[in-house]
């Protein structure tokens, strides 16, 4: 999964973006430069793993803005900051707004920045996984009818067929078959697994 | 004949009564003089005179002469101040029989001399309170009177002023000249500082000196001339003039530090760029290099990129040195006034692009050539351009700053250069933009354009503010083209 990872640089100082490109290189990522938010916008893929590098003071759109941005996409890429001066209340907003990092330039020690950029990239893979597993688990669960679904409720709260029954009107042999049915759709085993399932669900 | 005499004449026996009154008797006593003799005086002149004069009278009596002089209050006539006269008549036994009384009345003169001594008083009070010192001199500078405020002023008493010559007033080469001066004036008429006053310096009795506002007043007596000198010490004014100086100085010099305050975090900003780039192009090299993968290619690349890097950083370091270099060290130059503002935009291009301003140059002042401070209009390009960039912060809609530099054209001696924005425009009070500590800005010390016009002022140009077209400010100013040696 790393190896389609990219980092992307957004700078748009000509020098500190090849810094920045050799230094990721060197390193082993593949890397993106560009030296304007638009630019990147043209070439941004959402679909892949990421890292974003940004200057925090930029001409035209500002890093901030382009956070700002991202954040409305269903997969907000990791971001990392960088800036020239010490501008604390914008470091605190980008922060704030769910930034990974703040690096002021230059920045002496590269390997946390490349650290940290590996564990962006991790993190946004792992995000990614959920996200498909989240995904995939919607479909499974729009299988389910209304009675299958209020079903499995109840059966994760650890009620027994019978209350079950009582409480939705129906036979306890409906709610066996009930259950029978949603079980399959969702391919768990057990009322364990179906717990667990349901919980990791709720968690992404 | 004794009643012709202006005074009251007398011839009392020795019982005091009359022989003989003339006939000022009648119009000081309303009394007929022919009705007097047997009369005892003191019916006459009345008890309360009578007490005054009556030693007198019993002097004489005595055998002796009496002389009295004063006022005496009479019956009838109201007070006098007379002299009078109290002489002992002998009988060829020598014996006293009789006084002769010879009083003259001096009322009149007496009041004239009140008078005299009233004014002279009075004027004396007002020359001696007066807070100027006053001196009056001859011709020949001979010190006749001076007043208090004088003395103190210069630390001399009266005595040692009046007969010395004016010039121990005066430091050198004064000093030794005003016998001239004096001369000169008196031969030809011509007033340098009579009835003109100006500023000159005076010297105390220890030797110190201070700035005075002298005024020559002159007059005539008994075919002489006299001159009277009127001076105001100045100190305290040429003081507070002083300390306004250099407050305004410091101020100035405050603005731009400030203004260098602002501009230093645009610098730091631009050297940190190629340091960013240096460190971390080195960075990449040295990782590079421990994994074994760099080669010579990727080597001699980075190095010429971090070596351009290296030069960048110098020249930023070097702009902002002559830019911080104070205004008043460079003498005026040939300058061009499109590289100077190219200059500025140089500068201010990262505030500009953070600002997200679209600059229109329209520089066509061609290769004219104008006198200048260069640093002193650069500092006005940028204070102008600097505000044009806060005016347009608020603006939603396109930021545009306009920069227009005249043609150069055969009749008009002078280069124009016009700084427009789209901005908030300009405060109602419209001409005040330019007084010193006058600021729309919250944290404006409102020095900045009053320094700006200042500037292009005493370069031989003006500064004027005007609403734009359609929104915002032009800020125009012009600068003469001819060499300042062919100005005036």
């Amino acid at each position: 999964m790393k190896q389609q990872a990219r980092v992307y640089i957004v700078d748009d100082d000509s020098g500190v973006r090849d810094g920045l490109q050799m230094l990721f290189e060197s390193a082993g990522h593949t890397v993106s430069a560009f030296s304007t938010a638009e630019k990147f916008l043209q070439c941004y893929e959402p679909g892949a793993p990421c890292c974003l590098v940004l200057d925090l003071r930029m001409p035209g759109f500002s890093g901030l803005q382009l956070q700002e941005l991202l954040a409305r996409q269903e997969l907000p890429p990791p971001i990392i900051f960088l800036t020239g001066h010490g501008n604390v209340p914008a470091a605190v907003k980008a922060l704030k707004a769910g930034a990974m990092d703040f690096f002021q330039k230059p920045v002496i020690n590269e390997q946390q920045l490349l650290d940290r950029v590996n564990e962006a990239i991790r993190q946004d893979c792992e995000a990614r996984a959920e996200a498909i597993k989240r995904e995939d688990f919607k479909q499974l669960l729009e299988q389910l009818t209304p009675r299958e679904m209020e079903v499995m409720e109840r059966v994760c709260e650890g009620e027994a067929n019978k209350v079950i029954g009582i409480e939705l009107g129906i036979s306890e042999r409906t709610v066996e078959l009930h259950r029978a049915h949603m079980m399959k759709k969702l391919g768990v085993h057990s009322v364990a697994e179906l717990i667990h399932f349901r919980d990791s669900f709720r968690d992404l | 004949m004794l009643d012709h005499l202006p005074a009251l004449i007398a011839f009392l026996k020795v019982d005091q009564c009359y022989v003989y009154g003339n006939r000022l008797h009648f119009s000081w006593f309303g009394i007929d003089p022919a009705s007097l003799a047997g009369r005892h005086i003191r019916d006459v002149i009345g008890e309360d005179a009578y007490q005054v004069l009556k030693p007198g009278y019993e002097k004489a009596l005595s055998g002796q002469d009496s002389i009295f002089m004063g006022e005496v209050p009479f019956a009838n006539g109201g007070k006098r101040f007379i002299h009078g006269t109290a002489v002992p008549l002998f009988s060829d036994s020598n014996v006293v029989e009789g006084i002769l009384l010879l009083t003259t009345d001096l009322t009149e003169q007496k009041l004239i001399e009140k008078a005299l001594d009233a004014t002279t008083l009075r004027s004396q009070t007002v020359l001696d309170t007066a807070v100027d010192g006053i001196v009056t001199i001859d011709d020949k500078g001979i010190i006749q009177s001076c007043n208090t405020s004088l003395q103190k002023q210069f630390g001399y008493s009266a005595n040692e002023l009046i007969g010395q010559s004016v010039n121990i007033l005066m430091p050198s080469p004064h000093r030794e000249n005003h016998d001239r001066y004096l001369q000169r004036y008196l031969n030809t008429g011509e007033k340098r500082i009579i009835g003109i006053g100006r500023e000159v310096t005076g010297k105390r009795k220890d030797g110190s000196e201070f700035p005075m506002e002298l005024s020559v007043g002159e007059f005539m007596e008994n075919g002489r001339y006299f001159f009277t000198g009127f001076a105001r010490d100045i100190t305290d004014r040429k003081r507070a003039e002083h300390e306004a100086r250099t407050r305004l100085n410091e101020l100035a010099h405050v603005t731009r530090q400030s203004a260098m305050g602002d501009l230093a975090s645009g610098i730091a900003h631009e050297i940190n760029q190629p340091l960013t780039a240096i460190v971390t192009m080195a960075q990449a090299m040295l990782r590079s290099l421990r994994s074994d993968k760099l080669d010579s290619a990727m080597v001699e690349s980075t190095l010429e990129k971090i070596a351009r890097q290296g030069v960048r950083s110098s020249t930023i370091i070097n702009q902002m040195r002559e830019f911080i270099s104070k205004g008043n060290i460079e003498e005026s130059a040939p300058h061009n006034i499109d590289v100077i503002i190219s200059n500025v935009l140089q500068l201010l291009e990262h505030e500009i692009d953070s600002n997200k301003i679209r600059v229109n140059a329209r520089l066509h002042s061609g290769r004219i050539i104008i006198n200048v401070n260069r640093i002193q209009i650069e500092q006005v390009v940028m204070n102008l351009v600097q505000n044009a960039i806060d005016a347009m912060a608020d603006v939603p809609r396109e930021r545009i700053l306009t920069i227009n530099t005249s043609e150069p054209q055969q009749d008009i001696p002078y280069v124009e250069v016009s700084i427009e924005d789209n901005g908030s425009g300009l405060p109602d009070e419209h001409e005040r933009i330019f007084e010193p500590f006058f600021s729309t800005k919250i944290n404006g010390m409102g020095q900045g354009l009053s320094i700006c016009r200042s500037i292009i002022e005493s370069h031989g140009g003006t500064l004027s503010a005007f609403p734009n077209y359609a929104n915002g400010t032009v800020f125009s100013f012009t600068l003469p083209t001819e060499p300042a040696e062919n100005r005036k």
